[in-house]
């Protein structure tokens, strides 16, 4: 699905990542993990085409989509779907305004069903939090709601950025819970984490790969996780 | 409020709704409409003088007797006589003693003597300009009415059509400038529009937002928001301009500085025009700052 050739990436002249080679197949699911700074956050922005390798490439089902291409970026993020570690909303609009943006930004609004929508809320648990504004909500339900607007176009990757960095543990599991449902509709999930609790809770519930990032390699981990 | 989101408009407030920029944008596009009606009428009044003077008026010629009391009834029917052989001339009238008053009167007042005054004997000539040899007639006048004198009013006439000609291309490129302004005006406001809403267009990009849609989004608002301005505008304009005498009023052609018959209906074409401008502006301006802003 997500292919890396020998990619890599630098800022001006720090590396953070270096000839990484891998694939990340549909249906998958791979942690990532490595201390801060260590470039999760750029492996995922690569996989989202936010940034483009300085060398090699990242391919998408076999195409080398080049960053310049805007609407290629614009329309493969449409099948990719990113909870990214701000959580960033339109905080002017109500929270289910927010979830359904997907649709109006690939002009699905009208073909849409407002059922699928309410099984949507009701999946991460915010129906009851629709008229909500992004700045009202708790850092759990925010990353729900970043999780239902990622998934609302029911695409074959999920992206997340450390999703359950700012939640107690029991919303972690509930998030954890949310990802693995969605691995298990065949959905490819990677999930960039410092939380080793958290990896071995969905290594008890699902196939899982870790990669290791640091000195801007990608190792798999063993089984000390 | 489940079905809110798919509530027609929800795409139209993606972008927070700035009112000090609304207000500001409206206030432009109104203060320009405004100024184009103005200048949309002073082009189109100019036009029309000038068609007067180089057309209809410039067959109205006044031949002018001026002898003695004795013999200037004779004269008079003398250079009658001529005019009326002379091919190229339609009609030939004496203006009465009261019509020369009425001319007059709105330089010297109403209770002008006339009598005081050494005045011509006035005879207003209908004639085509082309048929019409001024040589041989100047040459025939001379013989039987050496007292009387042709005037087909080019010595005024030409700088007046010269200056109605210029007044006309001066109020297109009024118009033509204020196009320009607003479509300036547009363009740095949805640069700082974008500039402003970086967030929210990040937000969007990583749900798949193409520049397209989200230039769309200022597109819309920015025209609607011009139409409206430029609508206010106009209608001050239009008040202003009915407020303006009508040419038959004074009898005096100068004052036609307005809007007259389907005129009227030019001025309609100002709003949806800016609208145009605020639309091409917006969409060059949002186009090349998205591309440039990633």
């Amino acid at each position: 699905m997500i292919e890396f050739d020998a990619a890599s990436f630098s800022y001006g002249p720090r590396a953070v990542l270096r000839d990484v080679t891998l694939t990340l197949a549909p249906g998958s699911f791979h942690f990532l993990v490595g201390p801060s700074g260590s470039g999760k956050t750029t492996f995922l922005r690569l996989c989202y085409l936010d940034l483009a390798p300085t060398s090699g490439a990242v391919r998408f089902y076999g195409r080398d989509i080049g960053a310049r291409d805007r609407d290629a970026v614009a329309d493969l993020r449409k099948t990719i779907g990113v909870v990214d570690q701000d959580c960033q909303f339109l905080d002017h609009l109500a929270l289910v305004e927010n979830i359904a943006l997907p649709l109006h930004v690939s002009g699905l609004a009208t073909a849409a069903r407002a059922e699928d929508l309410q099984a949507l809320l009701e999946w991460v648990d915010l129906t009851a939090r629709t008229d909500a504004r992004p700045r009202e909500l708790s850092g759990g339900e925010r990353q729900r709601a970043a999780l239902a607007r990622a998934v609302i176009l029911s695409p074959e990757m999920i992206l997340a950025d450390e999703p359950t960095g700012n939640v107690d543990w029991d919303m972690a599991l509930r998030i954890l819970t949310l990802l693995v449902e969605l691995n298990r509709m065949g959905k490819a999930v990677v999930v960039a984490t410092h939380d080793l609790n958290l990896i071995r809770a969905a290594k008890a519930r699902v196939a899982t790969r870790v990669l290791r990032l640091a000195q801007g390699r990608v190792q798999l981990a063993g089984a000390d996780l | 409020m489940i079905r809110a989101w798919r509530v027609a408009g929800v795409t139209d407030r993606i972008f927070p709704r700035g009112v000090a920029s609304a207000v500001a944008i409206g206030f432009v596009a109104a203060t320009l409409a405004f100024f184009a009606a103005l200048a949309l009428a002073l082009a189109l009044s100019a036009g029309r003088l000038a068609e007067d003077w180089s057309g209809g008026l410039a067959d109205v010629a006044t031949l002018h007797v001026l002898a003695a009391d004795d013999v200037v009834e004779a004269q008079a029917l003398a250079a009658l006589d001529v005019l009326r052989t002379t091919p190229g001339v339609h009609a030939v009238r004496i203006i009465e003693v009261e019509e020369q008053r009425a001319l007059l009167e709105p330089w010297f007042g109403s209770d002008l003597a006339l009598d005081a005054l050494p005045m011509p004997l006035m005879i207003e000539v209908l004639a085509d300009r082309d048929r019409l040899d001024r040589t041989s007639l100047d040459l025939r006048l001379a013989a039987d009415a050496p007292g009387a004198v042709f005037d087909d009013h080019a010595a005024w006439r030409r700088p007046l059509v010269a200056s109605a000609v210029l007044l006309q291309r001066f109020a297109f490129a009024c118009l033509g400038l204020m196009a320009l302004a607003l479509g300036a005006v547009l363009s740095l406001a949805a640069t700082a529009a974008i500039a402003a809403n970086g967030p929210a267009i990040r937000t969007l990009r990583l749900i798949g937002a193409r520049d397209s849609f989200i230039g769309a989004a200022f597109r819309r608002r920015f025209t609607i928001q011009t139409v409206w301005g430029a609508t206010a505008g106009t209608g001050l304009g239009l008040i202003l301009l009915a407020q303006l005498p009508a040419t038959s009023e004074l009898g005096f052609f100068l004052v036609g500085i307005g809007l007259a018959g389907p005129e009227w209906l030019a001025p309609l074409a100002i709003p949806p025009v800016c609208g145009a401008v605020a639309w091409l502006a917006t969409r060059f301006a949002a186009g090349r700052h998205l591309r440039r802003w990633s």
